[in-house]
This record gives C-alpha cells, sequence and structure tokens, in this order.
C-alpha cells in the first residue's frame, strides 16, 4: 500500500506542476482582464458584440472556419503578419475577452480573420464569397456555404438582400438566393471583427 | 500578477519537497536496486527468458531457431 | 534463468510447467470480453475515422467533391416545377461540409479509435502485471458501452452543427459528460485493480499505464469546465487548450504507447529489456517535461512570455526521456533485429518506437521559435501530428493488438499475407503523407513568411499537389484498416487457425479455459 501511495504522489506532483503553471497561474495573471475605456473616443475596448454577431460566432463555430483560418496577429518580429496587412498591431490578451469559446486557431489555409472586419465591410462580397467563394477569390479551395442560404421564387419584388450573382451560380430566371438567419449572422461576426484599435499595452503607430 | 508569482513560488517548492520525498523514498524502498529483478519480472518459467513469444503464423520455428542461434552467436561476442 | 539471455532452444519449445502458464491463461482470459470490446469498437472508429479523414483531404484540394450529386429522393424536401429549375445538390445540407467532417475526423480517430485501443492495451497490460485476473469485467465493458455511447453523440453533434470548434473538445458538453463518466469508471476501477495486484515488484510499464489512467480523466475535466462549462477569458482558454491539446498526447497516448513497447519489446524477443535504471529516468523525465509543452502552439500569440518560454525550455527538455528511451529500446533489440521478420507484434511496436524517438525529436526543433515562425500554422504541423499519432502511436497499438488478440480468442491469425499487407500499406502510407505534408508544409511556411508572395495565386496553387498526396497516402492506409479490421473480425468469429503454426499462447487449453 506505501508503494501506491508514493507512485500517486509522484503522479500528482509532476502532473500538478503544470496544471499550476499553465492552468491556474495565467488565469491569475491575466484572467480578470477588463475592458480599457479611450477616453478620447469615449467607448469601452475592445468593443462589445451585437446580439447578431454572438449568434454568428456560433454560427463560425458549427462549420469548422477555425480549421482554416487563425484570428491572431504575431509581432513583427515573428512571421510576416503586420507586412502582409492583416493587422495594425500584434494582438494581445484584451482582445479576446468577449471570446467564449476562443477561435485563435493554428492553421492557415486560409488568411487570419482576425481583423478581417476593417479589410473588408460590405456585406454583399461576405455573402457571396460564402455562397460561391471562386467568384470573388479566384483559386480559393474554400468550401461553399451554399446550405446557409435559401434560393426561392420572387414574389413581387426582388428581395433587397438579394445575392448579386453571376454566370454559373446565378439562380434561374425568376428566382432569386436570399441569405439565412444564419448567413446573416455569420458575416455579423466577420465583420465585427477588427482589433486595430489602440490599447495601451499595444499602441497602433 | 502578485498572485501569479506566489503561487508559481508556492508550486515551485512544493514541487521540488515532493520530488525530494519520491526520490528518497524510491531509493529506500529499493526502487534504484536490483534493477535486474526489476527487468525479468516479467518473464516465468512459462514463458522464460530466452524464448520468443510471438510469430507470423507462417513461420517455421526450426529454421528461426537457426538463425536465432546464428545472431545470438554473433550478439555474444565481446 | 538469466544466463541464457541469448540462447534460443531449437525445435519446439520444452512444455512449461502447468502453474505459471496456466495463471496467465487464465488472466487472459479474464480479458476477453471487455478487452475485445474495445478493441471492436476502436476499429469501427477508425474505419468511420479513415472515412471522414478522406473526404476531409479531398475536399481540401477539391472544394466541390461530394457537392455535387443530387441529393437521394428520400432528402429533397422540394419537389415539381421548382425543383427542376433549381437541382438541389449535397451542397444543400451541412453535414458534408469540411469543417464539420475534420472535426469528425479528429474525434472519432483520437478518442474512438485511439483511446478505446488505449484503453483496450492498458486492461490487458495491467491484468498481465499486476498478475491477477480481472476484477469487475464486466465494469469495464459497460464503461466501453458507455464510453462508445458519447462517442456516436459526439460525433452526430458536430455533424448536426453543434461543434465547440476548440480543437481537441469539440463534443458538445452533453457528450464530453458521458465520455468523462465512461472514463472516470475505468480511472477508478484502475486504482482498484493495481491495489489489489499481487505482491511483488511493480514493472516500469505499469507506471506508465497507471500514471494515463490517471492524468487522463483530470486533464479531460479541467479542460471541459474551464473552456466550455464555465469559460475563463479568451486568451486563458487557449493556453488552457494546449496544455489540454498537448497533454493528451503527451500524458495520455504516449505513455500508453512507451508503456507497451516497454512490454512488448522484451517480451517477444525474450530478453529483459536492457537498462530498468534508464527506462526510470525516462518515466519521471517525461511526466515532468511533457506536461509543460503545451505553449508552443502559442508562439507569437497573445499570452506573455513567460508561459510560452517555459513551454518551449519544457518542448527542448523533452530530448531527455526521448533519448533514454530510444538507447533502451534500441540496446533491448540489438542482436534480435532478425526477429523483426518473424513477429508482426515486434515490427509494428520496433518501428512505433522508432517513429516516437522521430517525431518527438521533430517536436522538440518545432519548439524553437526560428523554426517555429516558419512551420507555424502550415501542413508541416498537421504532419507532425499524423506522424505521433499514427507513425508512433497507432503502429504501436496494431502490434499490441497482434498479441493479444490470440491470446484472448483462443486461436491464431488466419493469414500472415495478410498482415503483411497491412504493415507495408500502413509502413509506406504513414511515411508517404508525413513526407508530403511536411515538405509541402516547409514550402507554404516559407512563402508565407514572405509577404511579397499572393496567398491566393502563389501559396495555395503551389500547395495543392501535395494535399492531393495526402489524399493519395490516405488511400494507402485505408486499405489497411479494411484488412486489419476483416482480420480481426475472423478471429472474433472464432475463424482463426487453430493447428498448424506456432501456438505461444494458451498452451493448456482445456485446464485453463473457462
Amino acid at each position: 500500500m506505501n508503494r501506491m501511495r508514493n507512485l500517486f504522489i509522484g503522479f500528482f506532483a509532476t502532473f500538478i506542476s503544470s496544471w499550476l503553471g499553465l492552468v491556474v497561474a495565467p488565469h491569475l495573471q491575466f484572467g480578470g482582464l477588463k475592458e480599457h475605456l479611450d477616453e478620447d473616443e469615449n467607448q469601452y475596448l475592445p468593443p462589445a458584440r451585437t446580439g447578431l454577431a454572438e449568434r454568428g460566432a456560433r454560427v463560425y463555430a458549427a462549420n469548422g472556419c477555425v480549421y482554416c483560418h487563425t484570428q491572431q496577429v504575431r509581432p513583427a518580429h515573428q512571421g510576416s503578419d503586420l507586412a502582409r496587412g492583416w493587422g495594425a498591431r500584434r494582438t494581445v490578451a484584451r482582445d479576446y475577452i468577449h471570446d467564449r469559446p476562443h477561435f485563435l486557431g493554428t492553421m492557415r489555409t486560409g488568411p487570419d480573420l482576425a481583423n478581417i472586419g476593417h479589410r473588408q465591410n460590405n456585406e454583399g462580397w461576405h455573402h457571396k464569397h460564402l455562397y460561391a467563394p471562386q467568384s470573388v477569390s479566384k483559386g480559393s479551395i474554400m468550401p461553399p456555404f451554399r446550405y446557409l442560404y435559401k434560393t426561392q421564387r420572387i414574389v413581387g419584388a426582388p428581395s433587397a438582400d438579394a445575392l448579386q450573382l453571376e454566370g454559373p451560380d446565378a439562380p434561374q430566371p425568376g428566382f432569386e438566393i436570399v441569405p439565412t438567419e444564419d448567413a446573416k449572422a455569420l458575416v455579423a461576426y466577420l465583420i465585427s471583427l477588427n482589433r486595430n484599435y489602440p490599447l495601451p499595452e499595444a499602441p497602433v503607430d | 500578477m502578485t498572485a501569479a508569482y506566489i503561487i508559481l513560488g508556492i508550486s515551485l517548492v512544493a514541487f521540488g519537497a515532493m520530488a525530494v520525498t519520491a526520490l528518497v523514498w524510491a531509493a529506500r524502498a529499493g526502487q534504484f536496486e536490483n534493477f535486474k529483478a526489476g527487468s525479468e519480472s516479467i518473464f516465468d518459467s512459462g514463458e522464460p527468458i530466452g524464448e520468443p513469444t510471438d510469430l507470423f503464423p507462417d513461420v517455421d520455428r526450426a529454421k528461426l531457431a537457426a538463425v536465432a542461434s546464428r545472431a545470438a552467436k554473433g550478439a555474444a561476442r565481446p | 534463468m538469466t544466463d541464457n539471455t541469448h540462447s534460443i532452444p531449437a525445435g519446439a519449445p520444452p512444455m512449461p510447467p502447468a502453474s505459471d502458464a496456466a495463471e496467465r491463461a487464465a488472466i487472459d482470459q479474464s480479458c476477453r470480453r471487455p478487452v475485445l470490446f474495445f478493441f471492436g469498437s476502436a476499429l469501427f472508429w477508425l474505419l468511420a475515422g479513415t472515412f471522414f479523414a478522406i473526404v476531409t483531404s479531398i475536399k481540401l484540394h477539391d472544394p466541390e467533391f461530394m457537392n455535387r450529386a443530387p441529393l437521394p429522393d428520400a432528402v429533397r424536401f422540394q419537389t415539381g416545377e421548382f425543383l427542376r429549375a433549381n437541382p438541389i445538390s449535397m451542397q444543400d445540407v451541412g453535414f458534408l461540409t469540411f469543417g464539420r467532417f475534420r472535426a469528425a475526423h479528429l474525434n472519432s480517430v483520437a478518442y474512438g479509435w485511439a483511446t478505446s485501443a488505449a484503453i483496450g492495451v492498458g486492461v490487458w497490460l495491467m491484468a498481465r502485471l499486476c498478475r491477477v485476473p480481472l476484477r469487475r469485467p464486466s465494469l469495464v465493458t459497460a464503461a466501453g458501452v458507455l464510453w462508445n455511447i458519447g462517442i456516436a453523440i459526439g460525433i452526430a453533434a458536430i455533424l448536426a452543427g453543434q461543434s465547440t470548434s476548440v480543437e481537441w473538445l469539440e463534443f458538445p458538453p452533453y457528450a464530453a459528460l458521458i465520455l468523462g463518466t465512461a472514463y472516470a469508471i475505468i480511472a477508478i476501477w484502475a486504482v482498484d485493480m493495481f491495489a489489489s495486484r499481487k505482491p511483488g515488484h511493480v514493472y516500469v510499464t505499469l507506471w506508465y499505464v497507471l500514471a494515463a489512467f490517471f492524468w487522463f480523466p483530470w486533464l479531460y475535466a479541467s479542460a471541459n469546465i474551464l473552456i466550455l462549462l464555465k469559460p475563463v477569458q479568451g486568451s486563458v482558454q487557449a493556453i488552457v487548450n494546449w496544455w489540454f491539446g498537448h497533454n493528451v498526447l503527451g500524458l495520455w497516448f504516449t505513455p500508453i504507447g512507451i508503456g507497451a513497447a516497454y512490454y512488448m519489446i522484451p517480451k517477444v524477443i525474450g530478453r529483459p529489456i536492457h537498462s530498468y535504471y534508464l527506462s526510470a529516468i525516462g518515466f519521471w523525465s517525461l511526466a515532468l517535461f511533457y506536461s509543460w509543452n503545451g505553449g508552443h502552439h502559442l508562439i507569437g500569440g497573445p499570452l506573455p512570455a513567460w508561459v510560452i518560454t517555459a513551454s518551449i525550455v519544457a518542448s527542448v527538455m523533452m530530448v531527455i526521456p526521448v533519448v533514454v528511451t530510444a538507447i533502451n529500446h534500441h540496446m533491448t533489440t540489438r542482436g534480435h533485429f532478425h526477429m523483426l521478420r518473424y513477429s508482426p507484434t515486434l515490427r509494428f511496436v520496433v518501428f512505433g518506437a522508432m517513429c516516437y524517438t522521430l517525431v518527438s525529436l521533430q517536436g522538440s526543433s518545432m519548439a524553437i521559435r526560428s523554426l517555429n515562425e516558419i512551420t507555424h500554422f502550415t501542413h508541416y504541423t498537421i504532419g507532425h501530428a499524423h506522424f505521433g499519432l499514427y507513425a508512433f502511436f497507432t503502429m504501436i497499438m496494431f502490434g499490441c493488438m497482434y498479441y493479444i488478440v490470440p491470446r484472448l480468442c483462443g486461436c491464431e491469425w488466419r493469414s500472415a499475407y495478410l498482415i503483411r499487407l497491412h504493415f507495408w500499406t500502413a509502413a509506406y502510407g504513414i511515411a508517404a503523407m508525413v513526407a508530403a505534408l511536411t515538405i509541402g508544409g516547409l514550402v507554404q511556411g516559407l512563402m508565407l513568411a514572405d509577404p511579397a508572395k499572393d496567398f491566393l495565386g502563389e501559396i495555395l496553387a503551389i500547395t495543392k499537389p501535395y494535399l492531393v498526396g495526402r489524399s493519395l497516402s490516405g488511400v494507402l492506409l485505408s486499405i489497411g484498416h479494411v484488412v486489419f479490421a476483416y482480420h480481426f473480425a475472423l478471429m472474433v468469429l472464432q475463424l482463426g487457425r487453430r493447428e498448424g503454426g506456432p501456438v505461444y499462447f494458451n498452451p493448456v487449453e482445456g485446464e485453463a479455459r473457462p
């Protein structure tokens, strides 16, 4: 029985060292980060997300966007992230306080999305890109998300939010393609991704 | 921030103490002696040292024994 | 008993005294139902995971794959004139999309295949090394059933669009709770089993297996609570995520794989481990350094420098347990390499053990900032993951199954040809896959580092052929999986060989079998 106890103390000790170091200590150090009040602009940073964008984050998770897109900008000495225009500054811990769960990602089959809302804030572009990626990004290997859209017969005037598609992606005459609530939420979320504001620990120069 | 350093300090001390305890125990309990017996504990009279316990189903055992004894002679050479 | 290490008696082995052999046969028989259940379900999820993998892989170089075919009539929800104008195709359903299939692949192979296989092997090793028949076998089987229910629910949830998208933790909390419960039963059972062992030496494999059974539930519960149930701040979630993600490999799969190798290599060859002392050092340095590795997935990420640096240091320190283990396994096998030709178990296990050394050294190097700058966010990392989980861990599990299954089923593998076919498809397949992803990842990483290189036109275009290579190597692996699953099914159905060929197991058939 003695041997068993000692063996378990060893297992416990080695494991708890990493648990304290990589879980508890980071949590105590910056788990309580709060928004920063920017007095010049009189707004809290990072800004809170709208309800629609928050719902969009669920759609982002459900469809596995994170497997090809990161949401983190590395500092200038680590990779070409800044030089590629993926952000005005590196991202820091405070940028993620609203993320539940986090979408930092580990793979860049597609470009980083930490600031996609800054680079592209046109809803129509995002909808076309999600429906038929190659129609706006030639050579893209992003899967089409047609199931987030519905095809319907035009009754009366065409819908205001119908996609402006051309060529083989366009619907048959008399029909139109409109985004579902999920697609609208996802695009609202993507446009909300903009971490280019200055923070005390990460100024934009 | 300070709390993080305190808990890091405590964990390092606690961890060090436990590691030393474990080491002392292991030495006292004879974990560092008698390694030979330890390594041989998985063999017994039914499956003694020197006898393989797994073969392809089509292997001719007599042929293998010949190969093995040649290999053993090679390995036994100092 | 100790001085004839190098000689193998010619001809048939002498008839062993009944006691030890009968005892061992009884122990093996006590594992029969639970271990075969875990192995069978593991192989089911391996096949499912392979299917998800192939589709996912093809979709990466052909995004319209499986989108073109029209849906079967049963799924068509709109008919008549409208449908003729707008044929509904498979891209109108969400569950076939890349992002869901990829998560389904990872979770089927990591939890369905690898973890089930690891539990099966771990349970058998516990019984053998505690030298007592399995305690409460029906409890273990029940945990296995629960485990499979959890995975089935989790995979269905992912495909239905309820994935959390937290890598390695995609199952929604309700499925994770079932898995956690099933695993907790196994962990408690393991402690009970260990407490009731026969007095005597605690062999080093038992340390590895017991520690792994103890660590995994803690890891799994911590990560699920802190990321999904009661989420901590976003960037803290990221470090918890990778503390978990890397420790699944380091503190669960690795100890089971290495522990199994520490048993199988000496046991199959019939020669004690080269240095028992080194194996003890290897164990404790692995436990200490591996557990700190996770932060190297976040180099350059939004975390304080000390977290990342600590992980980089620990990753580099991993060289110690790895080299120690490599020396030990090599020295044990030395002089017996001819056995690789004759023993399926040894062939798979030694292949896995060698890959463990290579993949771990590769992993240590990838944690160094300057190399990480290139390989981070590329297919190189995916190649590394497959190198570890397949070339190392899965190959060792295959090897163990080739040893264990005949002893549980009481018959010998039907066909040496099928075993060889399985080995060579697996070995060539994984080698090709790792090569394609490693080279493709390096090319991708070097181009990404140069901001002048266009993302769509240049980088994607140049990596595509490597992704096609990965799909082709995946086909090779699938052939091996189907062959092995078929062979395993023959064994379970008692269609294995009963006479002829070497029967080293179950020497006292009538006496020991219940």
